[in-house]
């Protein structure tokens, strides 16, 4: 059925439904009494009417019209990965999935364990001292570190700070990300193995530089990280990194090692997530913690708690408390994994 | 190895590469980076143990299933259908990547096509992207459109939008040198008189939620002749459930149209991944943010879905263009063509039905009283002498979960509880907890 080429409104038969619904027998007199009719619509849906047997043809149809990773292996601009499917029937533990997130603190400890655990399990992999796992995607998570950046500096009142250092490799992604967070991005020139020219570097370097951004194997080579570190540590600057392929690193680097201040990643794909909704991760260090977005998930007297009162906070940053349903995934997968 | 990776042995391919182990291959990274063991992280478990690990986890939790939900402020427990689960899980539609690829992905891209002509549809608009990561973000990307096309700096926001929509707001505003001005309320509804006193010729646009965040239905067309004499922009901030009975937005005279979408059959999952959208009008179109996706129907008659602004808008408003939501998407076309042009209405008929019964019982001793009479649709305000979060206490002991405590958000709304009774919501609950709440 590759050809297959209808819309859900081209099967749409006038009469025909797919769902079952308590049947209450509600006049339209009844609802314009209670709501004045000038507020109510007088137009009819445009929407479908379909059967149920309609709406799963279509849909299965349209699912044959994708190339797919369980049936074939098309690699397209990131690396599509299978997901172990005992995430899928942990995400639809109803334990989880049907939590209210305004629900009061003592019938959610479950959920805020999970978000704790994570947090905790990724920061010593990390060896940072809080990681924030509010951001939706590896992009937003950029954002969000820039704006942790743009409040710590205002914090030690050094306004003037408003450029960052990028390598051409970051440029075109992280110019309109680091324009709306109000920064001026500085291009850095590469040598000849492709990794950060030491001697452009310090041109660049004066007291106006916010930090620098690295990303690891294609920008950065290792050698010289300890040394742009200190380059860029002793004009007062921070060190951000890109972890966009933390996956493959993190067996390997220690991250200890190097003074980054910084580090944002998404937990899709490696962490056993799908494409379609990511969850991006923000981990700091102790200086910068202060700043992360409320709320916060604390652990006191062993119970989890929201904690909300953080007045050098950058704010909320999206609604509730982050991509759950990624967070769960990717603890699991961490669980399952362990650190090999 | 893992018994998700396909490779058998890792030493075949080691074998190609002349190196003994995985150590080899990184020979270049210095010692000094090498990871040392790093230490209290327990070894990796087997599915058996995780299955049972996570069980004792989840039940430290509480859930709907066990609860009756009468809590919503911005997340609902609305019904979903049995489709969902059953097609939304059975494919593997979900693992692949960003359509960046469209001639391989056009089961995808229909889907989202599908539910973006449902959601213009329902709003009355021309165009929209659906793949917005929640209602809070869909309504900064409003507001920053709004300011794109009017090369503005100033935003207004109703005071009875939800307070969570507010502080996302004002945080992604911060770092972008744009003023974010809050409209006092009266008696639950945007005040008109502070609306005129306010909107100048900076403004790039007004926001306002309809129904409200105490579920007023807010007629705005007042506000809607303020702002457009001023040339600027009305953003309404829609719940989409309510457009099966309500007036569309565009009748209003709406000119960008954000929300929320978790109501249409997406679970709760506290709190995300959730499904926000923005639409707009035709002539604003242009400057709507993301990718969006357009058929295309050749000489023969074949059709192809594409992507609009692909290369253009891909890199260049990243972030904006960041959510590549395919499951919820998906879960949202399902729901629509599901419940389909009579379902959404009667879901929506019952939401205002169960709800104003709720409300006529909770409040007909006189114990419990409105904060507002106004009409609403599915969420009501309403005040005691008893402190709110005893009363939660008391209910959750029943099995209940009360009402959203307002008072965390507004200081003057003391010992006010925010209801929401949607179409799942039966009789016999609803008198369960009227009854309940008459005895404290």
């Amino acid at each position: 059925m590759d050809n297959y080429n209808k819309s859900i409104f081209h099967i749409s038969k006038p009469g025909r439904r797919a769902y079952l619904l308590p049947q209450k027998n509600i006049s339209d007199e009844y609802i314009s009494n209670i709501i004045p009719p000038e507020l109510l619509s007088d137009q009819e849906l445009d929407l479908p009417e379909v059967s149920e047997l309609d709406v799963i043809r279509h849909f299965t149809n349209l699912f044959h019209k994708d190339d797919k990773v369980e049936e074939d292996y098309e690699i397209e601009l990131h690396s599509i990965k299978n997901n172990p499917k005992i995430n899928e029937d942990l995400e639809a533990m109803k334990e989880f999935s049907m939590v209210h997130p305004y629900q009061s603190i003592e019938t959610v400890q479950g959920s805020l364990e999970v978000i704790y655990k994570l947090d905790e399990i990724l920061s010593r992999a990390l060896s940072m001292d809080r990681v924030c796992l509010q951001g939706m995607t590896g992009v937003h998570g950029e954002l969000i570190s820039f704006m942790l950046m743009r409040a710590y500096y205002n914090s030690i009142k050094e306004f003037k700070r408003t450029k960052i250092i990028v390598s051409h490799v970051d440029y075109k992604n992280s110019k309109s990300i680091l324009c709306l967070a109000g920064y001026e991005v500085v291009k850095v020139q590469l040598d000849e193995e492709g990794s950060i020219c030491i001697d452009s570097l310090k041109e660049l370097l004066d007291d106006k530089i916010a930090a620098i951004m690295l990303t690891n194997s294609i920008a950065l080579d290792l050698k010289k990280a300890k040394e742009i570190e200190e380059l860029v540590h002793n004009i007062g600057g921070l060190i951000l990194y890109n972890g966009w392929n933390i996956n493959s690193i993190d067996e390997i680097m220690d991250f200890s090692y190097g003074h980054i201040d910084m580090i944002h990643f998404d937990l899709n794909r490696a962490f056993g997530n799908y494409y379609d909704s990511g969850c991006g991760a923000i981990g700091v260090k102790e200086h910068l913690v202060k700043f992360l977005p409320i709320p916060i998930v604390h652990k006191a007297n062993d119970k989890y708690i929201l904690d909300y009162d953080r007045p050098e906070s950058i704010g909320k940053i999206k609604g509730f408390y982050g991509n759950y349903r990624m967070i769960l995934r990717a603890y699991t997968h961490m669980l399952a994994r362990g650190m090999k | 190895m893992e018994s998700y990776i396909t490779n058998v042995k890792d030493v075949y391919m080691l074998d190609e590469t002349k190196t003994d182990y995985i150590e080899g291959l990184c020979k270049d990274v210095p010692r000094k980076f090498k990871s040392k063991n790093i230490k209290n992280l327990r070894q990796g478990m087997s599915d058996v143990e995780i299955l049972n690990y996570l069980k004792s986890i989840g039940s430290k939790n509480k859930s709907l299933n066990d609860l009756i939900c009468f809590l919503g402020a911005g997340a609902y427990d609305h019904y979903i259908p049995a489709t969902i689960k059953h097609m939304a899980m059975k494919s593997h539609f979900f693992h692949g990547d960003i359509p960046y690829r469209p001639q391989i992905r056009q089961g995808a891209l229909q889907v989202i096509h599908e539910y973006e002509t449902m959601i213009n549809n329902l709003t009355g608009m021309d165009a929209c992207n659906g793949l917005i990561d929640d209602g809070p973000t869909a309504c900064v990307q409003g507001a920053l459109m709004a300011c794109k096309s009017t090369k503005r700096k100033s935003i207004l926001i109703s005071k009875t939008v939800n307070p969570q929509v507010r502080s996302v707001l004002k945080t992604h505003m911060k770092y972008r040198y744009i003023d974010v001005i809050e409209v006092d309320m009266v008696d639950g509804v945007t005040d008109m008189d502070k609306v005129k006193d306010l909107v100048k010729d900076d403004v790039a646009g007004i926001i306002i939620q309809s129904p409200n965040f105490f579920g007023i239905i807010e007629d705005y067309t007042e506000a809607e002749k303020i702002i457009h004499e001023k040339n600027g922009l009305l953003i309404t901030y829609v719940d989409p459930i309510s457009l099966g009975i309500l007036k569309r937005p565009d009748e209003q005279g709406a000119d960008i149209v954000v929300g929320e979408a978790q109501s249409f059959g997406n679970s709760l999952n506290y709190g995300g991944p959730f499904l926000g959208f923005i639409a707009t009008k035709s002539e604003l179109s242009k400057n709507i943010f993301g990718r969006r996706i357009d058929l295309s129907i050749d000489e023969e008659g074949r059709q192809e879905f594409h992507m609009k602004f692909q290369g253009k808008r891909a890199y260049m408003d990243r972030y904006n263009s960041t959510s590549h939501k395919l499951l919820n998407v998906l879960i949202g076309s399902i729901y629509l063509s599901t419940l389909g042009k009579k379902g959404l209405r009667e879901v929506a008929i019952q939401c205002v039905k169960n709800s104003h019964y709720a409300f006529d019982e909770i409040t007909k001793s006189g114990k419990f009283k409105p904060v507002f009479n106004r009409p609403f649709f599915k969420e009501f305000m309403i005040t005691s002498d008893l402190n709110s979060s005893e009363i939660n206490e008391k209910l959750l002991k029943k099995g209940i979960i009360g009402g959203y405590e307002v008072q965390r958000d507004y200081d003057e709304l003391e010992n006010s509880l925010l209801l929401c009774v949607t179409e799942k919501r039966s009789k016999k609950e609803i008198d369960k907890l009227s009854k309940i709440l008459e005895a404290l």
